[in-house]
């Protein structure tokens, strides 16, 4: 083994590893940061920094994203090549350490990238993980032999449980540099060195540069951009020169590499892996059936969109319970005057009109939670491949969109995993079509009023939970033929092949689903008190100024001379009546009136009325705001009694001026597919122009997606008045 | 004679039989696409995989791990039949 290098006063140490390897775990162990871990590759595609101190020394960890191998084929594996050739930035110098995070179980095919980045001449270690999981399957290593094999020093780790990372603390700062240099043919060999030679790197370095420059794909454009065009015509030479002696450069290096990695594991194994079956074996015959494969997945989703309702309903109650006794404890403790009514109409049924959904959120994220970390996320793509294949793409890429149920962000960067551009760009672009979890309070709000508690199927499943799930497959099914008419048109290409690990399942472990949960519900939250306040406050303002004298209506006059000499029963339902006037000519003659107004020729052919489009207004920042917007609309304009108390019961008794019903069937549909498919969320188009890098792919989405909404919620509302609806 | 052998024995990964174990012979160029991705997750020429499923995708497994490879490049994938103790 070589000397440790002198450690300086502040490191930069890069955690590099194979997706699923466990990187993440450790570098949020060793960071106290809480990066997101999942069992399936594409989790972390951006490199995550973190701070910690180590034997007095400040560190910053750099969690680089999951490759195979340095030859990188996508934008995530890119980030991790081009951090560790110190290519990342201008201003960003190479690391001073690497840990390289390897799987236990997958000795081989982990050592792969390991011997690739140890060959780089950093000072490196090598943190063996999941040597619990490794030792279950009956597999041992003798680790001193690896570690002299390899050259560097090798830590058994278990991530999940925190076991040896104290070791791993103490042996990061006594990182050394390995001379190791697994050999390919001499041929190759000579080729190599002519091109390292003419780059001006450490010799490891260099080297390593000039192996994947020869070996990679591409490699010469790569060499043009990054060195000029002529080490291009040198790496296209050293092909050529490759080719003519019979050794093709795409082979030059898996078969020497894994030939060394077989004899090194040879040396290092005590024991074997147990034959038979491994128990995710057994699982995937089923799992990954033909046709048991999808009839489960179709299964798994209707589970978790019947548990939204079913589950969620007493938490929910109870929210909206402890809302209402804050608004009449709000109404009561103040005088009547502008500032009872800002608190009680405006920020607390905007914002509580949305809380009051966060149960069925976290219950959306406890199954997401659960797919991912058990590994089912892998298998859900895998069945979905053939379908997917059909419309251009494959089924790498519906692990964005399934990521996507949580928030098209994530979905939209987890793109970053697929290679080709054609295809990452049409998964960006269809991503914000999947269902995610900021619809789902308009989605939960709508049908909780319009769609009866119905059972289906003898109780087996309920018409809400029906109607929800319909909503998230009209979602899937709109990005998926959004995806094959760009594939056969603007984004024409052929269809990706699919290559693809399938991880091991793994029980999800507690504490990181709730780590996750709790992180979400703050999130929510924060967003509740802060985006949903701040546009309640507003839209309460717009909704209450300026003030409308509303006793000068004659209408009202009218009412007030026949209330005279009524029993009183009789004159307190007038009185309500005129409020509920009171209300709504208020409402009409503020600026949020005004705005409605203006907006209601553009909305009215679907149905809307202005109400309905200022709501639509306010979701383009967030489409809770919707929700908000409805809640405020409809305390507001005074449609209120003794059994409207809450939004639900609002908008069932929501009245046009004429006194007919504002939600009719027709409307509900309408209103319910324009949210399917139109793009209203800023953050979404923001992550957009910045993954595709411009303004000309957002724009298109925002026009498509706002053509198709439009388009749909007409089509939807004629076909439920044809329906009969 | 041994030409004609060879041919029969060799046959593209979407054609091998469900639970039989096969070695890597050559990836043809149409896999030129993914054979780079391919050789690195040890698909490369020389390595012995078993075939867990058939269908599309085709699953594998080889290094402790298993792959899944969709039709369309498994046929690109040339292989010959080996003994389980090969």
């Amino acid at each position: 083994m070589a000397q440790p290098k002198p450690v300086t006063a502040s490191l930069r140490v890069a955690i590099a590893g194979n997706p699923n390897a466990g990187k993440s775990s450790i570098f949020n162990a060793l960071t106290g940061l809480r990066q997101k871990i999942g069992n399936y590759p594409g989790v972390t595609v951006e490199r995550k920094v973190g701070q910690a101190r180590l034997d007095g020394r400040e560190v910053e960890f750099i969690d680089l994203p999951g490759a195979y191998s340095l030859t990188a084929q996508s934008p995530d594996e890119a980030i991790s090549r081009d951090v560790l050739f110190g290519w990342f930035a201008a201003h960003e110098p190479p690391p001073d350490v690497v840990l390289v995070v390897v799987d236990a179980t997958n000795l081989q095919r982990n050592l792969f990238l390991a011997t690739q980045i140890i060959e780089l001449g950093y000072p490196t270690v090598v943190a063996l993980n999941m040597v619990d999981q490794a030792s279950s399957e009956g597999l041992e290593y003798d680790l001193a032999a690896l570690a002299r094999g390899l050259g560097v020093p090798v830590v058994p780790t278990v991530a999940s449980r925190g076991d040896g990372l104290d070791v791993l603390r103490a042996t990061l700062c006594e990182a050394v540099r390995s001379p190791l240099a697994v050999p390919l043919e001499p041929l190759v060999e000579e080729q190599l060195d002519a091109l390292a030679s003419a780059l001006t790197a450490p010799a490891g370095l260099a080297r390593a540069m000039a192996l994947r420059l020869l070996a990679t794909p591409g490699g010469d454009d790569l060499a043009a951009d990054r060195f000029g065009p002529a080490l291009a015509a040198q790496v296209r030479a050293a092909r050529r020169a490759l080719a003519d002696a019979g050794v093709p450069w795409q082979g030059c290096e898996a078969a020497a590499r894994y030939a060394w990695l077989t004899d090194l594991e040879q040396r290092a194994s005590r024991a074997r892996r147990r034959a038979g079956a491994t128990r995710s074996e057994r699982i995937d015959r089923v799992v990954t059936h033909r046709w048991w494969g999808p009839l489960l997945f179709a299964l798994a989703m209707a589970t978790v969109f019947q548990s939204i309702y079913a589950w969620a309903t007493p938490l929910m109650g109870a929210i909206e319970t402890v809302t209402g006794w804050v608004g009449e404890g709000t109404r009561a403790a103040l005088p009547p005057g502008p500032l009872a009514d800002l608190l009680v109409d405006g920020v607390i049924a905007g914002v509580g009109s949305v809380v009051i959904f966060l149960p069925q959120i976290l219950l959306l994220f406890l199954f997401l939670a659960l797919l991912e970390d058990s590994g089912y996320m892998a298998r859900a793509a895998f069945v979905m491949d053939r379908l997917m294949s059909r419309v251009g793409l494959h089924g790498r890429s519906f692990v964005p969109l399934l990521s996507s149920f949580a928030c098209a962000i994530p979905g939209v960067m987890a793109a970053r995993t697929i290679g080709t551009r054609r295809d990452r760009l049409t998964t960006i672009l269809v991503a914000p079509l999947i269902t995610c979890s900021a619809r789902l309070p308009v989605y939960a709000l709508m049908i909780g009023a319009f769609v009866p508690d119905r059972p289906l199927l003898g109780g087996l499943l309920r018409l809400q939970g029906v109607a929800l799930l319909g909503l998230y497959a009209l979602g899937i099914g709109g990005a998926l033929a959004v995806a094959a008419v760009l594939k056969r048109s603007i984004l024409r290409g052929p269809t990706p092949a699919l290559v693809m690990e399938l991880p091991p399942y793994r029980r999800p472990l507690l504490q990181h689903v709730a780590r996750d949960l709790t992180d979400r519900a703050r999130l929510f939250l924060r967003f509740a008190g802060s985006v949903i306040l701040s546009l309640s406050v507003l839209l309460w303002f717009l909704a209450w100024y300026p003030r409308v004298d509303v006793s000068a209506a004659p209408a009202l006059a009218q009412q007030s001379l026949r209330a005279d000499g009524r029993n009183p029963d009789e004159a307190a339902a007038l009185a309500a009546e005129t409020a509920n006037w009171e209300g709504r000519l208020q409402l009409e003659g503020s600026l949020m009136g005004r705005l409605g107004r203006a907006i209601e020729p553009l909305v009215a052919p679907l149905g809307f009325d202005w109400r309905i489009g200022v709501g639509l207004v306010g979701s383009f920042a967030a489409r809770e705001v919707m929700v908000s917007t409805l809640g405020i609309i409809f305390a507001v304009g005074g449609e209120t009694s003794e059994s409207d108390a809450h939004l639900i019961s609002r908008l069932q008794h929501a009245t046009r001026s004429d006194g007919s019903p504002l939600f009719t069937p027709p409307v509900v549909a309408a209103l319910l597919v324009f949210f399917v498919f139109a793009c209203q969320c800023l953050s979404t188009v923001g992550v957009v122009v910045r993954e595709t890098g411009g303004w000309k792919w957002p724009c298109f989405m925002i026009a498509y997606m706002s053509l198709l909404a439009y388009g749909g919620a007409w089509v939807a509302a004629r076909v439920t008045v044809l329906l009969g609806g | 004679m041994i030409d004609v052998l060879d041919r029969v024995a060799v046959l593209g990964l979407d054609r091998a039989p469900a639970g039989g174990w096969v070695r890597v012979v050559e990836l043809r160029e149409q896999a030129a696409e993914n054979d780079c991705r391919l050789r690195e997750m040890g698909l490369y020429e020389g390595a012995r995989l078993l075939v867990q499923s058939t269908g599309d995708p085709v699953v594998v497994a080889l290094l402790g791990t298993r792959l899944a490879v969709c039709g369309r490049c498994a046929q690109h994938v040339q292989v010959s039949l080996a003994a389980a103790g090969d």
